[in-house]
């Protein structure tokens, strides 16, 4: 792609380069002329950025499956202790969706809480804490509702259900949610 | 959404703010001083806190936040230092509104001129 | 009320006399408009703090800080350009009860009273209204904080 872009700049400094000045008298005389030459060349100029955008598309797209074909899959990293954390989370009552991902004895929860109900953020976090903590025996759990914390939570269950994503590399990135969640 | 929220949680106090002016008929120095204070009183009595856990913006942008802010910081410095916390902790959260007031306002007197 | 007994009779027979001839406010217009215009104003900051929420590392709570410094920056730029002045006056509460009244009231100091030099005039100025705010927040929290300590435990 970088390659075509290099070809488009050096196509349009060399018309741009090729512009001569004239008097007033010869541009008014040679205005029609002008148009139909001014015309000629954005069409050129036009169709050309049109070839090259869909040729960088494609390559684009190669590029891609070529990524895709080599990609390592990870082993898959055990989500279950999470999947009860969020079967438990959404029986609260005002609880409308829950998140969670899990590692090891930690449980990090994000709670969908809409409506007249936020004014009881509070309750809630403790209400469900408690809740998980009885379902699933041993763990360590820690509950949010924050939005940022749900970006980051979200993002990383895909990760893990694609099995992108290597033990260390998770590890990392539940010691950044725990981070944010003491912050 | 939160946008329907916090525009009416916003507009509310505002709303506030107005009747403090026009019925009240007091001073813009006296309605914002109440409404600090009154946001100071609130989050004392624990309910300045679910405001903004429901209105996001609408709770934090008027300057009733503020007073909850500084009631916030010193009471967490309270709890870690003591008594003394309550002085050490009075600016630590309201730190980033006061500075950028200050110094933006500074630096508007340099770059403009007064206008008739 | 008790205000009025302290005054002599002509001076509350003049009051009476001032008071009719004063300009009625249209309240129920400004409250509408204080409404409206303080209900957008905050629905920007919601903006501008899901902006920082979901393209900066920021959570919920800790995006409120440069929300407000944000504000406290658009409001100095439109008070400097002398845009804020015709705003403020439209919407009334609206304009000065966010956090950019506030800072429209500093820059508005500030600029006003650069003639005088920049330490008595800029400096000595800049808290005339923000002042007042400032002390009675700083002293009711020290209050509450205190009577909190003392009789409920924190």
């Amino acid at each position: 792609m970088h390659k075509d872009l290099l070809y488009a700049c050096a196509f349009l400094s060399h018309i741009i380069s090729q512009h001569k000045k004239f008097t007033a008298y010869d541009t008014i005389t040679m205005k029609n002329e002008r148009v139909r030459i001014g015309m000629r060349k954005w069409a050129f100029i036009l169709s050309l950025l049109i070839i090259l955008s869909t040729t960088a598309c494609q390559t684009n797209e190669d590029r891609e499956n070529l990524q895709g074909q080599s990609v390592i899959k990870h082993t898959i990293i055990s989500q279950v202790d999470a999947e009860t954390a969020e079967k438990a989370a959404e029986r609260v009552e005002k609880v409308d969706k829950a998140q969670a991902v899990s590692f090891e004895k930690d449980i990090f929860i994000y709670l969908d809480v809409e409506g007249f109900d936020r004014f009881f953020l509070k309750d809630i976090r403790s209400q469900t804490k408690k809740e998980v903590e009885d379902a699933v025996k041993g763990s360590k759990v820690q509950v949010s509702t924050d939005k940022k914390i749900e970006m980051e939570i979200t993002e990383l269950k895909e990760r893990l259900n694609d099995r992108q994503i290597s033990k260390k590399k998770l590890e990392e990135e539940i010691k950044k949610i725990e981070e944010d969640m003491k912050a | 959404m939160i946008f329907v929220n916090a525009f009416v949680v916003g507009g509310i106090i505002c709303l506030i703010g107005q009747l403090l002016l026009d019925v009240g008929k007091l001073t813009p120095a006296h309605t914002l001083s109440t409404l600090v204070v009154a946001g100071a009183v609130l989050d004392g009595l624990d309910l300045y806190e679910p405001l903004i856990d429901f209105a996001g913006a609408g709770a934090t942008v008027p300057i009733t936040s503020f007073g909850n802010a500084l009631v916030h910081g010193a009471v967490t410095e309270a709890q870690q230092s003591g008594l003394i916390g309550i002085l050490t902790g009075i600016f630590e959260v309201t730190s980033a509104g006061v500075s950028a007031a200050i110094i933006f306002s500074f630096l508007a007197a340099l770059i403009f001129k007064p206008k008739g | 009320m008790d205000k009025d007994s302290k005054l002599t009779p002509s001076q509350q027979e003049y009051k009476k006399l001032a008071g009719k001839h004063e300009i009625k406010r249209p309240v129920l217009k400004n409250c509408v408009k204080a409404f409206i215009i303080g209900g957008l104003v905050c629905t920007f900051g919601q903006i501008i703090q899901n902006g920082f929420v979901a393209y900066f590392d920021f959570t919920e709570k800790t995006a409120g800080d440069p929300t407000v410094a944000t504000l406290v920056f658009i409001a100095s730029l439109l008070t400097g350009l002398g845009i804020y002045d015709r705003f403020g006056q439209f919407a009334g509460a609206g304009s000065a009860v966010p956090v950019t009244g506030f800072a429209n009231a500093m820059a508005s100091a500030a600029i006003e009273h650069r003639t005088e030099g920049y330490v008595l005039g800029v400096g000595g100025n800049m808290f005339k209204l923000a002042g007042s705010v400032i002390v009675f927040g700083v002293f009711a929290a020290f209050v509450i904080v205190l009577v909190k300590y003392l009789f409920f435990g924190l």
